[in-house]
């Protein structure tokens, strides 16, 4: 094939049209057109990406995503809000019981946005449609998030060092249960690669602890309705967002460029390998400019940043061939009838 | 005769070469050998945005697919699409009416669902909110000076039902010439603003004024206000990191609307007509405050129009014949509370 696998040719002007009307459609309604509007934005990325010079098409609905929504409100939100003011009354009451429940009560969330998570995935591949087959995603929901669970614990216990190993272990378990049709994908992603970058990234945060500690020491913040506070507050958050940019900014892209690399290098479809070349300062300069799309916007203008990551992953994602078309079929599984509603109701995803 | 094509069923990724033949109620799609592959009736097809070619979806085989070259005798064969040539007005109109509709309903709204909130609730969430202020605040404790706050508050609270009284007043020392009322009706006065007064009534009146607030439940109102207003500008932007929110939580963040403003203001006037004090004490605070100007970002940022309000209370008839808030002793006593080294606000 003369042309690359993916590419992506969406404009500006549209999607700032879409994400305009969208914000104004939001005032009118409080919000409730978000549901209908997110379709809307991805049904524009999903078009305007090609695989081997076929469009994606984006097939879901704004009302699976409501009723979603309001399930996820009813079973899961609702309830944990009881349980959390219940045990916030028994604190006020006098009762350590009440830390208990919170306790659990935040556990439970946690792994419910684990599930949350693998379920919003799920819907959002059994949407994605590839001449006329639809992606999917198999698996269990709690499995992956058990591991979750399982990896932020780890976490803790070994100061981070198990970050890379329990990060690679859940995006295999997402990469071998995912497929195109009836043809999955085999992810054989190992993180020792990985491990130098880490080590790099884990002592560059020092640094930053060092200069906070001392920044704590000799501050003496004001009280909060005094006018210094807001400033002072300020400050100390900038001084975190620049000692973390300065000492751990380029560590942190440079492992990021390194772990997209080494997944995609690891993963194959129908036996096709595929590669994945951006570099650490290409993944910077695209973070910043969504950062600052984002902020500036106030949020409504974050489709775009949606498109400039879409873009840029197709300008560095590549596929060794293209996979026989002959022998792809549709899968015999079900698809979901509502989507994403656990981590629309708690606390939302981007236009991925 | 047909239109040139390819079709996709669904099933499998593989393009079919077909013709398209056009009929009345819909279309055939043929393959080479002329066999119908499928039957699509017109009501049942949409257009599939985004493409250069045209393609077509029918609602009754979801994933099937009809991709024709453009310009397709087709597209005129469909029904052609409305202009939405009245959206934007429409939209920017609607969203300004919204937005004022909730400008002026949120206040009144947080009212109503403040009042549904048992009084029992509200001072026990009251009780952590202050501990969060505490730490670095000390209440002062002047024993003389304590007494005559303490009468003074007796006094404004006599024509108050027992459950809307303010379950505790404190001075703080601190220059800031303010005074809060916090959810669980305890009143906090800053020693700048005992400082400026020059006469008792004018400290009756602000403390009336918080007495108000918190007879009216105005405290939790705010509160529950800027979360209303930082929940609702997250889910319209759409943007979970919540700077949205942030940004408007801060901006609202005990402030009072100016419906609260008002209703206090007017209730404050009862309540010192009630104690037999002159309600004028308010107004010549507001008229110091206000000839201070700039001085005073914090107590003007969040009571606007100083002036006007002043003029409402002075043209109030006076009613009956008042006395002094508090006699010379008394009010010297008070403007020294905080002589005695404080003690910290936890501590109570």
């Amino acid at each position: 094939m003369s042309h690359r696998a993916f590419s992506y040719d969406g404009q500006t002007g549209p999607l700032v049209r879409l994400s305009v009307v969208n914000f104004l459609l939001n005032i009118v309604t409080l919000s409730l057109w978000r549901f209908w509007g997110k379709t809307q934005v991805r049904s524009y990325l999903w078009g305007r990406t090609r695989i081997w010079n076929e469009p994606l098409e984006y097939v879901g609905r704004g009302g699976e995503l409501f009723i979603g929504f309001l399930i996820a409100l009813l079973v899961v939100f609702a309830p944990y809000m009881a349980v959390v003011f219940t045990g916030q009354m028994l604190v006020a009451g006098g009762q350590p019981a009440g830390v208990f429940l919170i306790v659990v009560a935040q556990i439970v969330i946690f792994f419910l946005i684990g599930v949350g998570l693998y379920r919003a995935r799920r819907y959002l591949m059994t949407r994605t449609v590839w001449r006329g087959l639809r992606a999917g995603q198999d698996g269990s929901a709690m499995a992956y998030a058990l591991l979750t669970l399982g990896h932020v614990v780890l976490l803790g216990l070994t100061l981070g060092w198990s970050g890379p190993w329990m990060s690679v272990k859940l995006d295999r378990y997402l990469m071998n249960n995912t497929r195109f049709g009836d043809t999955g994908f085999e992810c054989e992603a190992r993180s020792a690669p990985l491990y130098k970058r880490y080590a790099a990234l884990w002592f560059s945060f020092i640094p930053v602890m060092v200069s906070f500690a001392v920044l704590t020491q000799f501050v003496d913040l004001p009280s909060p309705d005094r006018s210094g506070f807001l400033p002072a507050m300020v400050g100390i958050y900038a001084w975190v967002i620049v000692s973390v940019l300065l000492f751990s900014g380029l560590p942190l892209a440079a492992y990021h460029a390194a772990y997209w690399r080494n997944l995609a290098a690891h993963t194959r479809f129908d036996g096709i390998g595929f590669g994945f070349d951006m570099g650490t300062w290409r993944l910077v300069r695209l973070f910043f400019g969504n950062m600052l799309i984002t902020i500036f916007s106030l949020g409504i203008l974050r489709p775009l940043a949606s498109q400039r990551t879409l873009r840029a992953a197709c300008e560095h994602l590549t596929m060794e061939s293209a996979p026989d078309i002959n022998r792809m079929v549709a899968s015999p599984q079900a698809v979901p009838r509502t989507g994403e509603g656990l981590v629309a109701a708690l606390d939302g995803i981007g236009e991925f | 005769m047909g239109v040139p094509g390819l079709y996709r069923d669904g099933k499998n990724a593989r393009d079919h070469q077909i013709v398209v033949r056009l009929l009345g109620h819909g279309l055939d799609i043929i393959d080479h050998d002329g066999q119908v592959l499928a039957h699509w009736p017109k009501a049942q097809i949409s257009r599939v945005d985004g493409t250069d070619d045209l393609r077509l979806a029918c609602s009754s085989h979801p994933l099937a697919r009809l991709l024709l070259p453009q310009p397709s005798p087709v597209s005129l064969w469909l029904p052609q699409r409305r202009s939405a040539r009245g959206l934007w007005l429409g939209l920017v109109a609607g969203s300004a009416a919204m937005v004022a509709l909730l400008a002026w309903g949120l206040p009144r709204l947080s009212i109503v669902v403040a009042h549904m909130v048992p009084l029992e609730t509200e001072r026990s969430w009251g009780q952590t909110f202050v501990a969060q202020m505490e730490d670095r605040k000390v209440v002062c404790a002047d024993a003389s000076g304590a007494d005559a706050l303490d009468r003074l508050e007796k006094r404004l609270a006599t024509a108050l039902p027992a459950e809307q009284r303010p379950t505790r007043v404190v001075v703080v020392n601190d220059p800031l010439v303010n005074a809060i009322a916090l959810p669980g009706g305890t009143i906090i006065m800053f020693k700048g603003l005992l400082d400026q007064a020059e006469s008792a009534d004018e400290i009756a009146g602000v403390l009336a004024h918080e007495m108000a607030h918190v007879a009216q439940r105005h405290p939790l109102a705010a509160a529950i206000r800027s979360i209303g207003v930082a929940s609702l500008a997250t889910m319209m932007t759409g943007d979970f990191s919540a700077l949205v929110a942030t940004l408007g939580g801060m901006a609202l963040s005990g402030h009072y609307s100016r419906t609260d403003e008002s209703a206090a203001d007017s209730m404050a006037v009862d309540i010192l007509r009630d104690a037999d004090i002159s309600p004028l004490g308010l107004a010549t605070f507001f008229d110091r405050l206000n000839q201070q100007g700039g001085e005073l970002p914090e107590f003007l940022s969040s009571h606007p129009e100083l002036e006007s309000r002043r003029q409402r209370i002075v043209g109030l008839p006076l009613g009956a014949p008042t006395s002094s808030a508090l006699d010379k002793v008394d009010f010297q006593n008070l403007k020294n509370i905080c002589a005695q080294p404080a003690r910290k606000l936890s501590t109570r």
